[in-house]
């Protein structure tokens, strides 16, 4: 007989041998292993302190989760807000997702065990249903007034008023970094860059390079378009870094560095015409 | 003119490729540290020192790689290479198991926000993971390790054999020089 479980739990703070991070690791890594083990499927997934445990499997072997959550000293307040019978499971493996706000593949994701999960809801207490909310609410950070604004403005001129940033360097599964990537993440990433400020640093040969660019890690879904209301603000900012000159030491390193690549790649292809 | 020297300090676990890649960037016959394995790893030899390899990219210009063991009780290696590093280069394997505790007593040595060091995270192996989920998964997890050391740092697949990947580290690092070493300009949001 098949079940689905879910779990909410907090995930207690780190003790004086681990941090936060290897208390999330450790905690993992003792269901993977046991669920592996046992046929269970599932998702493990974290928001800050909040743990929510979905699994799927045979009846009698969800209750040994069960309990082995409960006995687990690593997280605490465990409650079973979803218990229910069947047909087959929705996971085909177990695998975690470590959350992170105003990411929307994250926020799809969410979306979808909200899904999964509302039928057989049921929140008991206060407790519960603030951790459940503020989970399944942590996506909805990211403005959606300014998407709108946004599809908008990218029918006339792609980012043209807008700042933009990128909360995190891309996977490496979403979008290989070539050379062009590599000039253009460093400057964006964890700030929020005017994309006019942008084309003023003439990074690349023409404007139309820069655009493509954003729209690959746009698509990669690693770049945050924020739409402005009013671009005559950004007059404030200045351009500081088109002309400051780098420590020469740093400039002639750097430029050493740039012939020597070009050079060994220019070698590494006539080598193999 | 000055002679001008830098450091790239790469660090990573049994296996993880740190004397390959050594091998593949240096131009001359790197001096290694490899010692016969005590127990199986799956590998004859493992790094218990320092693998030394050097790049000239001109008559006074010159990086010099530093492969260095992961563990903690290496430390006193890390401490040897520590001092004005242009990079730190964390070599991760992938496989069923990733050493958190073990990037943290990295992460928590080198400081890479304090010392504005630039970092870059190497995963290797990666060619094992039976699809695209099994790497998302790890990437996943090595996110969060960085995030909880307030580090921010690319994720790079990376085949230490391969000499174009080698470049790419490379030109990496150097785009992250100026970022890192702004530091009014990396950390101020500009809003």
């Amino acid at each position: 007989m098949l079940k689905r479980i879910a779990c909410l739990s907090s995930i207690d703070g780190p003790d004086n041998n681990n941090r936060y991070s290897e208390q999330v690791f450790n905690t993992f890594d003792t269901a993977r292993v046991y669920n592996k083990e046992h046929d269970i499927v599932g998702v493990f997934l974290v928001f800050k302190n909040i743990l929510l445990q979905v699994a799927e499997g045979e009846a009698n072997e969800l209750a040994k989760v069960i309990y082995r959550i409960n006995r687990d000293p690593r997280i605490s307040d465990v409650s079973i807000i979803v218990n229910e019978h069947i047909e087959k499971p929705a996971f085909s493996r177990w695998s975690i997702k470590l959350l992170s706000e105003n990411c929307d593949a994250h926020a799809q994701h969410l979306k979808k065990i909200e899904n999964l999960l509302k039928g057989g809801l049921n929140l008991s207490g206060a407790i519960d249903s603030i951790r459940y909310h503020k989970l399944f609410n942590m996506g909805e950070t990211s403005a959606p007034t300014s998407k709108q604004q946004i599809d908008s403005h990218e029918q006339s001129a792609p980012f043209r008023d807008t700042v933009l940033s990128m909360p995190s360097w891309p996977r490496p599964t979403q979008l290989r970094l070539d050379a062009a990537l590599m000039k253009l993440c460093p400057l964006l990433i964890k700030k929020h860059v005017p994309y006019q400020r942008l084309v003023s640093l003439n990074l690349f040969a023409h404007e139309q390079e820069l655009t493509e660019l954003l729209h690959r890690l746009q698509q990669a879904r690693a770049l945050e378009v924020i739409a402005v209301a009013e671009p005559d603000n950004l007059r404030i900012l200045s351009s500081q870094r088109e002309n400051k000159a780098p420590a020469p030491a740093r400039g002639r390193f750097s430029q050493a560095l740039r012939s020597f690549i070009s050079n060994h790649r220019a070698k590494g292809i006539a080598g193999h015409e | 003119m000055s002679r001008i020297y830098h450091k790239l300090a790469i660090v990573g676990e049994v296996g993880a490729g740190k004397t390959q890649l050594v091998h593949t960037i240096s131009e001359i016959s790197p001096f290694v540290t490899e010692a016969k394995s005590s127990v199986d790893i799956g590998k004859e030899y493992t790094t218990v020192g320092i693998d030394y390899g050097r790049l000239s990219l001109d008559s006074d210009i010159a990086l010099g790689l530093y492969g260095l063991p992961g563990q903690k009780r290496f430390q006193l290696l890390w401490d040897m290479v520590k001092q004005g590093l242009w990079g730190l280069l964390v070599l991760v394997k992938y496989n069923d198991e990733l050493n958190v505790s073990a990037l943290n007593d990295v992460l928590n040595h080198f400081d890479p926000m304090k010392n504005q060091l630039p970092l870059v995270i190497g995963l290797t192996h990666s060619d094992l993971a039976a699809d695209e989920d099994q790497i998302d998964l790890f990437v996943d997890i090595l996110h969060y390790a960085l995030e909880q050391n307030g580090v921010t740092a690319p994720i790079v697949c990376l085949d230490p054999r391969e000499v174009e990947s080698s470049l790419l580290l490379l030109q990496l690092f150097d785009s992250l020089q100026d970022t890192v070493h702004d530091p009014m300009e990396a950390h101020r949001d500009v809003i």
